[in-house]
């Protein structure tokens, strides 16, 4: 969505005087609100407005075959659907190519690079029912129904909270089917009925995805959580992945403009002090939340 | 005109490389520019077995879909080659690549170009990735850089881009292939020389802040390598043109 120069100049110089246009100060979030558990039919699911940013995100698994690389390591799928809704340039394809970047982006930051690694992200391993045979497979489908700014960081909350609300179901296999012949046969796999309602087994290693945190450079100011206005008054927006503890696990550059070192380097440490503290308040959230589907 | 660029240490205090470079050594760069007949600008890289073509064409009228706009644009368009992908990449996967290479490069190069100097019109940069042995995305921002002064674009200034990788704690600069899967932690920065401003800047794994220091530095001194080897490579071009 362009906006006029008039109402570009107007919001560069309200940052420049350190109260943003929605009345927040250069370090503050947008207000979050975050249901979990609201799809029955999903193994986790979540639901996130930022200011006006709203995604939904549900998460199923699934049992399939795993990667010839990563034998014993789960997958996981992530697409992210532009809904026509938000903006009018969605409509149609005119958002696939945003949502394909946006499902890259949330595969790189929710799963580390090496699974078999551990470490950096969801552990793949112990998603894994029959090294070589069978593993479970996540899809994550987040639906962005409305385009406020910041959509890269609300996806990847929301769908750290679809992932901490996943419950995958306890699996029980029996070696040989019929005419067991030892080795040659294969194992049946069966899932367990969950009657008394305690849901599975929780993920692992949700604890160490990281968050996403959007910084502008508008001028001589640092707007954090920047809105669609603010991102197009920003030279450039710093996307910047930190975990829990604080580390800064990746970096995304957008913008027209090019970026002084220092001023760059400046941000990271914003960005990952920020990131940090958004994390510990949502675990302490998820913590205490209701169990899905209750 | 051919430019052979070689950078070789004289003090061999780290031998720890499989090419016998040291931690902060280039390979081997070769740029050459005219290289396409039909395009306006083109530009030819070789950084030891990393190859990559670049094409620029225009300024030409952009398709009626994107409207009236006071400024131009650049639009980056990359492949890969089947052989360049890599053995274990299906069809989906190098789609995505491509698609992610070719976001990389219009954020690496856009901010270098005067885009209202040719409004509702499109600056097309095509690139080709031959081969790749590592760091193909930088090498692939710098002959775009290059074929797009070639082109006679104008340009605030050229955008040299270089990969720097951690391997057991230690920095390396331009990696190759080999050394990007032993890798924990990347570092993509596109740095305009001149101005000194950060283009782009990629980061995954785990940073601590004086290992970003480190990195960062280490990759704007391979930036500065390299824009020597740019300004040579057209000065060179431009004295052996045929006069127009």
């Amino acid at each position: 969505m362009s906006h006029s120069s008039a109402e570009i100049d107007f919001c560069t110089q309200s940052c420049q005087h350190g109260i943003r246009l929605d009345g927040r100060a250069c370090e503050d979030f947008r207000p979050l609100e975050l249901e979990l558990g609201l799809i029955a039919q999903a193994s986790g699911s979540a639901r996130l407005h930022l200011g006006s940013t709203d995604v939904i995100v549900g998460v199923k698994a699934e049992v399939g075959a795993p990667l010839r690389e990563h034998p014993d390591c789960g997958r996981l799928q992530a697409t992210v659907e532009m809904s026509s809704c938000a903006s009018p340039e969605y409509e149609g394809r005119g958002g696939e190519l945003w949502g394909l970047q946006l499902a890259q982006a949330l595969e790189a930051s929710l799963v580390p690079e090496h699974p078999e690694k551990g470490g950096g992200g969801l552990d793949l391993r112990s998603l894994s029912i029959i090294p070589g045979k069978a593993v479970w497979l996540l899809y994550v489908d987040a639906l962005v129904l409305n385009d406020g700014g910041g959509v890269l960081c609300v996806c990847v909350c929301v769908a750290l909270a679809a992932l901490s609300n996943t419950r995958v179901c306890v699996c029980v296999f029996t070696m040989g089917g019929g005419a067991g012949e030892g080795d040659a046969a294969e194992p049946e796999i069966e899932l367990e009925d969950d009657e008394e309602g305690e849901g599975g087994r929780p993920l692992q290693g949700v604890a160490e995805v990281p968050l996403i945190v959007s910084l502008g450079q508008v001028d001589n100011a640092v707007v954090v959580d920047p809105t669609c206005l603010e991102e197009q008054c920003a030279a450039s927006v710093m996307h910047i992945a930190a975990n829990a503890r604080g580390e800064v696990c990746g970096v995304q550059q957008s913008g027209r403009q090019g970026v002084d070192p220092a001023a760059l380097v400046a941000l990271m440490e914003r960005g990952a002090a920020a990131g940090s503290e958004v994390l510990a308040s949502l675990h302490a959230y998820f913590k205490q939340a209701p169990q899905q589907g209750t | 005109m051919l430019i052979l660029f070689k950078n070789k240490r004289v003090i061999p205090y780290s031998m720890s490389r499989a090419d016998g470079r040291g931690n902060e050594e280039f390979r081997a760069a070769f740029l050459k520019t005219k290289v396409l007949n039909q395009a306006k600008g083109s530009c030819y890289i070789e950084l030891d077995q990393t190859k990559v073509m670049v094409g620029v064409f225009g300024p030409r009228q952009e398709e009626r879909k994107f409207g009236f706009s006071e400024t131009g644009r650049l639009n980056c368009e990359v492949r890969l080659t089947s052989f360049a992908a890599g053995a274990g990449m299906n069809k989906q996967m190098q789609m995505a690549a491509e698609r992610n290479m070719s976001a990389a490069l219009e954020q690496a190069l856009t901010p270098s170009v005067l885009l209202d100097r040719f409004p509702k019109a499109v600056m097309d940069v095509y690139v080709m990735v031959l081969e790749s042995d590592g760091s193909h995305v930088g090498a692939a921002t710098t002959a775009a850089s290059t074929a797009l002064a070639d082109a006679s674009c104008e340009l605030f200034d050229m955008v040299p881009a270089c990969h720097v990788v951690r391997v057991n704690g230690s920095l390396l600069l331009d990696p190759t292939s080999s050394e990007e899967a032993l890798s924990d932690g990347s570092v993509l920065l596109a740095l305009q020389p001149s101005t000194n401003e950060v283009t782009q800047l990629n980061m995954t794994g785990s940073w601590s802040a004086a290992e970003r220091r480190a990195a960062l530095e280490l990759a704007m001194g391979g930036c500065a390598q390299l824009k020597e080897v740019m300004r040579s490579t057209l000065l060179e071009a431009a004295a052996t043109a045929p006069a127009s």
